[in-house]
């Protein structure tokens, strides 16, 4: 009995001094729409990120922007976007965010 | 509550800002929940995160986190709350366990390592560095043309004092082998999907990591490294951008080739030239990895909302930084650079930190005045008047400006 609770206040001592922190969710959502690159955006690219880096480009950002951002997800850090979808995708991200930001 | 009620009671702040100076928020203003950085879609929100004060969220997952600008007037050493945040993986580490923590030391040497860090403190001499971090894509936001990556405005940097171990004394003890060339460093963050290359990955030539001024430090401020900075111990690189500052350092590599993964190339590169700058809107045709930081200083005391007073002598103040080659001296321009006079400096608190300066000037007629401050350096090196472009938009440093009112 002694030895169980020596080894659970070890435990409890071990526990203790890990460092654990909790991050805030995210407050932005990608732009609702009807473009049929809008669900499989939600669905495949907030596995990895928050949206807020895509709300914030410059008004300069046009298509190909998007289009090597996808695929660089894709090719570098193996997000399972089909071929297919990459330009379903691009068409939302181009007439939502960058130089089609309302 | 609907939500056009909802936005009315934002306090939103409209820090009418250029170049060098956010707005001083008021107290009130620090739980607030959004702020506009001087750029097109510069709208922000504030949100405080764990050890941090509320600061500019650029994303928050991964988190990347700026400082408001108007903090680095209160602290030549940034406070631990107030440092800037960036990480690269979706995949972060919440939970670390300094008993367990290990540093793994290997790769082409003779005597690999697994270091605790009771071992770390215990087994090699401390050093002590001040030293600004500061991020590849400072100021990016204020590129002209715009640039694309994460816009930020002035607040990814931050100048702490830095407690460790020179890696010079923990490459030594592994006994590195003779053909050495790089060494790489990893930490506990990690792609979502590993592979070889996407991992975020850095890698420094072996002199400069043997230089002495290297170090894995695991304190900041006198405390521990907060999380999101890197606890329990980070790469501290002076003078160098903070892309290489990896943070929960946990391996370290000897190598015998140039390391080559995604985050040296083709990531983090400016162009192989003289100004590592090309004509707006064109490629380099070489590049290379990004290195020393640029010279920069900075008016902290004033923004584009101020007012002074003609007649009336007022204190500019503010602060300057370079790579390591020490700041020489700063000057002041109350009348958008036809004059300039000489700032005084503040203490040297070495050759990697902050150097606060000061300068007197009375307001000479009525009207907007142009403030500008401009630092020069013992290399020879001084700040642009111009901007100078590069597509990724890193090592911003022209001569920045304020627009007060003198009444």
């Amino acid at each position: 009995m002694k030895k169980i609770i020596l080894l659970s206040l070890l435990f409890i001592a071990q526990m203790a001094q890990a460092k654990t922190i909790e991050l805030p969710a995210q407050t932005m959502q990608y732009r609702p729409s009807d473009l049929p690159g809008y669900l499989l955006t939600v669905q495949q690219c907030s596995t990895c990120h928050s949206v807020e880096y895509t709300e914030y480009q410059p008004p300069t950002t046009g298509i190909g922007y998007w289009n090597a951002q996808v695929i660089r997800m894709k090719k570098v850090f193996n997000a399972p976007i089909a071929d297919e979808d990459i330009p379903v995708i691009v068409d939302y991200l181009s007439k939502t965010y960058g130089a089609n930001r309302k | 509550m609907n939500s056009k009620n909802f936005l009315n009671r934002r306090k939103v702040i409209t820090a009418a800002l250029a170049g060098g100076a956010s707005s001083i928020l008021p107290l009130w203003a620090m739980g607030a929940e959004k702020i506009n950085l001087p750029m097109a879609y510069g709208e922000r929100e504030l949100l405080a995160f764990p050890e941090k004060k509320p600061m500019i969220v650029l994303t928050t997952r991964p988190p990347q986190l700026e400082t408001p600008f108007n903090y680095y007037d209160n602290h030549v050493i940034t406070p631990n709350d107030e440092f800037f945040v960036r990480y690269h993986m979706a995949g972060i580490p919440t939970s670390i366990d300094p008993s367990t923590y290990r540093l793994k030391v290997g790769g082409n040497v003779g005597k690999p390592l697994e270091i605790s860090l009771a071992d770390l403190k215990k087994n090699f001499p401390s050093q002590r560095i001040v030293a600004v971090n500061q991020c590849s894509g400072n100021s990016r936001g204020l590129f002209e043309p715009r640039v694309n990556g994460g816009q930020l405005a002035n607040g990814a940097m931050g100048n702490a004092a830095w407690v460790g171990v020179a890696l010079k004394d923990i490459l030594q003890a592994t006994n590195p082998g003779r053909s050495a060339k790089q060494v790489t460093f990893n930490g506990l963050d990690d792609p979502l999907v590993l592979s070889k290359d996407s991992d975020f990955v850095k890698s420094l030539d072996i002199d400069h990591a043997m230089n002495g001024d290297v170090m894995v430090a695991y304190q900041m401020n006198g405390t521990d490294i907060p999380f999101l900075n890197g606890y329990p111990i980070k790469l501290v690189v002076p003078g160098y951008y903070g892309t290489y500052w990896v943070k929960h350092l946990s391996e370290i590599n000897v190598i015998d080739d140039v390391y080559n993964g995604y985050w040296m190339n083709p990531a983090y590169r400016i162009p192989d030239n003289d100004c590592n700058c090309v004509e707006p809107g064109t490629a380099p045709s070489k590049t290379i990895p990004i290195n020393k930081f640029t010279i920069r200083s900075f008016i902290t005391n004033f923004t584009n909302s101020s007012i002074v007073t003609v007649g009336k002598s007022v204190q500019a103040r503010g602060i300057a930084f370079d790579a390591g080659y020490g700041i020489k001296k700063v000057l002041f321009s109350q009348d958008n650079g036809q004059n300039w006079l000489e700032a005084r400096l503040g203490q040297d608190l070495g050759r990697f930190s902050f150097r606060e300066w000061r300068a007197e000037f009375t307001p000479k007629q009525k009207g907007i005045l142009d403030l500008r401050v401009r630092a020069f350096n013992h290399a020879g090196e001084m700040q642009p008047m111009t901007a100078k472009w590069m597509p990724p938009g890193y090592m911003r440093n022209i001569v920045e400006t304020v627009k007060v009112a003198a009444v």
